[in-house]
């Protein structure tokens, strides 16, 4: 195997910064700058502002950002690092999820179509990742590979699928063998962690000028109408989750509330679950919205297919607990919890079976 | 009681001399540690030392049965609770214990009661009651030198994983038999250190076998019956030598245990030499095990996954908020040492290793019940009173409340 690392000719652009202003260079490019916080009250400054507040509005109306190309790009790079910080001012958990799962999917998008170099570089320069390009001779032929240190593989697995789990990865000295397109899903893993990071870090600023102030509480208004919609619509009550449900479909429940992007074997078994227990296809699409890509006309066709009401007409069970092991959806594998329980509906209507009687000899 | 305060006199005495063996751990001061004593079952946690001599002044005074520290790294490590404490990474830890691996001798040594009907049995204790179904079970084990190979050739298997297929070094790791029933693996390398809880379950998960699709074995993907070499690295290499193992070395009962179908079962035995012979080529050829029923094969393979997955307890690894023995000290249910092993140690150690009373100190034990051999020691008499050395008189008492020291020669 002949190595090609990407540590050639740098292969990024001015555009790359306004495409991705997370990379090591838009952040030098911003320290560059020397920006104080007076000067966001110049004219500049408001349109720096002014972009960086409708990054986070569209993550909290549409789900999503979008590269806007019309403006000064300079603009665009500069208001990524200030999104940041008025997040990081508003210490909202629940929001800085939010907009770290928009702004990842953007940038997830766009790194889709670049080339495997791009990919390469960012990762080793702006993320740290021991990642490389190797190239491997079949016969004649040169096929490019890519292989990652297997922590920074680890650290940033997007989602627990059978597809991404360590043990079905070509694992060699502590490399991991992966294609062009889970680097790219990666990095956007990456991104979100970073945005999350940056987000939680305590800032102490004593003077907020005043038009930080005020987006701010433009900020905080839209998200705090948002939360009190979407909390009309919740129907299960926090704290019976954390009796009736397994832990498997706790964590489920939890990963979609927080707005994680759950893959499609972990909605099947979400969705079966809760339409088992007597949930309606209403309810259960509702629980669905906090998904990012949640698309309703999808969303409700799906369910209501799984709820027997379309296509073969038969209801659909969640899978039992050794498919939930093996599709990396266990949370319990040592049986701690869930001592001799082979299916997740038995673990609820145990606990139901059992609150039930134990009410009965109450009276 | 009488005899707790016996095995801690020892204890005192070895303390007295030996407290400067314990191993302080790297960057001690942000460590939390625990210990439980001779007089109280409680545990007593977040206790922290600014340096090693802190630590062993503290251990030669307080004599502990038990001692432990935090794999995690904390700010303020003596802090009550965990957001006070402040977790700041811990390092890699894998538990391997004797209870998680069958082995035969434990025919030898071990009984188990279900306390709920009464029904008993020698060996391998179950999970529950095969009667009554009951998880209230009574259990009378011990381990002797067959269990501490088992336990050394499951950590061997454990260190090839972690430095060949996960690419550590040797010196990034350590081993701890841990003064009773296994082994600890240590990984201290700086990059693990600050990995969350759902990587480290990915790396457990990688050596359980936890999650293994078949078909990334090539398993019966487009005509070819497996698509794996013998000599091939990592998982799937080494299911397929577990798989050529199973087929070298497998008799009709093994076969039938599996649940192969007899027609299956049948063609293995009598064409075993050219299934082989083929699987030997170079690269191997799976070809003739088409003629088996895909469900056989899969029983044939699941089987060789099981021996190639490493006999680890999970939640060992996942927890990184937990205490764990502390090497140089000694373990108060046995009074066997707590020791620090290189990799290249290992293969070396045996049982009295850990032992650290002395051999030629003789004292008399009586019991309603002595297993056929505990430690490296063979009892000619399965009860009433016997002279045994030092050290497994200690073992004896420490382990059973059945057995009492009558005195010391």
């Amino acid at each position: 195997m002949r190595r090609a690392d990407g540590s050639g000719s740098r292969p990024i652009t001015f555009y790359d910064l306004v495409k991705y202003p997370f990379i090591k260079e838009a952040l030098d490019y911003f320290r560059s700058k020397n920006l104080t916080l007076d000067d966001l009250e110049s004219d500049v400054g408001r349109k720096i502002l002014n972009r960086s507040y409708e990054r986070i509005h569209e993550a909290i109306s549409q789900r999503k950002v979008t590269t806007d190309l019309s403006e000064d790009p300079e603009i665009e790079v500069l208001s990524f690092p200030i999104s940041l910080l008025l997040l990081s001012i508003l210490e909202n958990r629940s929001l800085i999820y939010r907009y770290a799962v928009a702004e990842s999917k953007r940038v997830g998008e766009l790194l889709k179509n670049e080339d495997l170099d791009k990919l390469i570089w960012i990762a080793k320069n702006t993320f740290k990742w021991r990642v490389n390009l190797v190239e491997e001779e079949l016969g004649d032929e040169r096929r490019p590979l890519v292989i990652i240190h297997f922590i920074d593989y680890i650290s940033h697995i997007p989602q627990s699928s059978k597809e991404w789990k360590l043990i079905n990865k070509r694992l060699v000295k502590g490399y991991v063998f992966i294609g062009k397109g889970e680097l790219a899903r990666m990095l956007e893993e990456a991104v979100k962690k970073y945005i999350i990071r940056k987000c939680s870090e305590r800032v102490m600023i004593s003077d907020l000028p005043n038009i930080i102030v005020a987006f701010i509480e433009r900020i905080s208004r839209e998200w705090s109408q948002y939360v009190r919609e979407i909390e009309s619509l919740r129907i299960i009550p926090k704290d019976v989750i954390g009796d009736i449900y397994p832990p498997c479909i706790k964590k489920l429940l939890e990963d979609l509330k927080s707005g994680k992007n759950l893959p499609h074997a972990a909605r099947f078994a979400l969705a079966t679950f809760l339409l088992n227990i007597g949930m309606s296809v209403e309810e259960v699409i509702e629980l669905f919205k906090a998904t990012p890509d949640f698309n309703e006309r999808i969303a409700r066709y799906q369910v209501e297919h799984l709820a027997g009401l379309r296509g073969s007409r038969i209801k659909y069970s969640p899978y039992k607990c050794s498919n939930m092991r093996s599709l990396g959806l266990c949370v319990d594998l040592n049986g701690k919890l869930c001592k001799g329980i082979h299916h997740p509906l038995q673990y609820y209507f145990r606990i139901i079976g059992g609150k039930r009687s134990g009410a009965k000899q109450a009276h | 009681m009488v005899q707790n305060k016996l095995i801690e006199k020892f204890f005192e005495k070895y303390y007295k001399n030996h407290a400067d063996d314990i191993v302080s751990p790297i960057r001690i001061e942000k460590r939390e540690f625990g210990f439980m004593f001779f007089s109280k079952h409680i545990m007593h946690r977040h206790i922290s030392f600014k340096n090693s001599l802190e630590l062993r002044d503290y251990v030669r005074r307080t004599i502990p049965a038990h001692a432990y520290y935090s794999s995690a790294y904390y700010v303020n490590p003596s802090a009550p609770t965990m957001d006070e404490k402040g977790w700041e990474g811990a390092d890699l830890v894998f538990d391997i214990d004797v209870d998680h691996i069958e082995t035969p001798c434990k025919e030898d040594h071990d009984l188990w009661k279900c306390l709920e009907c009464g029904a008993s049995g020698k060996g391998m204790s179950p999970s529950k009651c095969p009667k009554c179904g009951s998880e209230k079970i009574e259990r009378d084990t011990w381990i002797c030198e067959l269990c501490i190979e088992a336990a050394k050739e499951e950590a061997l298997k454990v260190c090839d994983v972690l430095l060949d297929e996960l690419g550590f070094s040797s010196k990034d790791l350590y081993l701890v038999f841990s003064g009773h029933r296994g082994f600890h693996i240590h990984v201290e390398e700086e990059d693990v250190i600050g990995i969350d809880q759902d990587a480290r379950r990915e790396i457990v998960d990688y050596l359980l076998g936890i999650g293994l699709d078949l078909t990334t074995l090539g398993y019966f993907k487009r005509k070819i019956v497996l698509d794996i070499d013998l000599r091939e690295e990592g998982w799937r290499g080494r299911v397929a030598r577990g798989l050529y193992d199973i087929l070298l070395n497998c008799d009709e009962k093994l076969l039938r245990k599996l649940g192969l179908r007899s027609r299956d079962i049948k063609y293995i035995l009598s064409n075993r030499e050219r299934i082989i012979s083929e699987i030997e080529r170079v690269p191997s050829n799976w070809l003739s095990l088409s003629s088996i029923s895909a469900k056989s094969l899969e029983r044939l393979v699941n089987h060789a996954v099981k021996l190639a997955a490493c006999k680890v307890d999970e939640r060992v690894t996942i927890d990184v908020k937990r205490l764990i023995r502390l090497p140089g000290t000694l373990h108060g249910k046995t009074g066997f040492k707590v020791l620090k092993l290189s990799y290249n140690e290992l293969e070396s150690f045996s049982i009295n290793d850990a032992f650290v009373f002395d051999m030629n100190v003789n004292v008399v034990v009586q019991s309603q019940r002595f297993p056929k051999r505990v430690a490296n020691y063979g009892f000619s008499k399965r009860k009433g009173i016997v002279e045994v050395p030092l050290p497994i008189g200690i073992y004896l008492i420490g382990n059973s409340k059945e057995v009492k020291i009558l005195k010391i020669v």
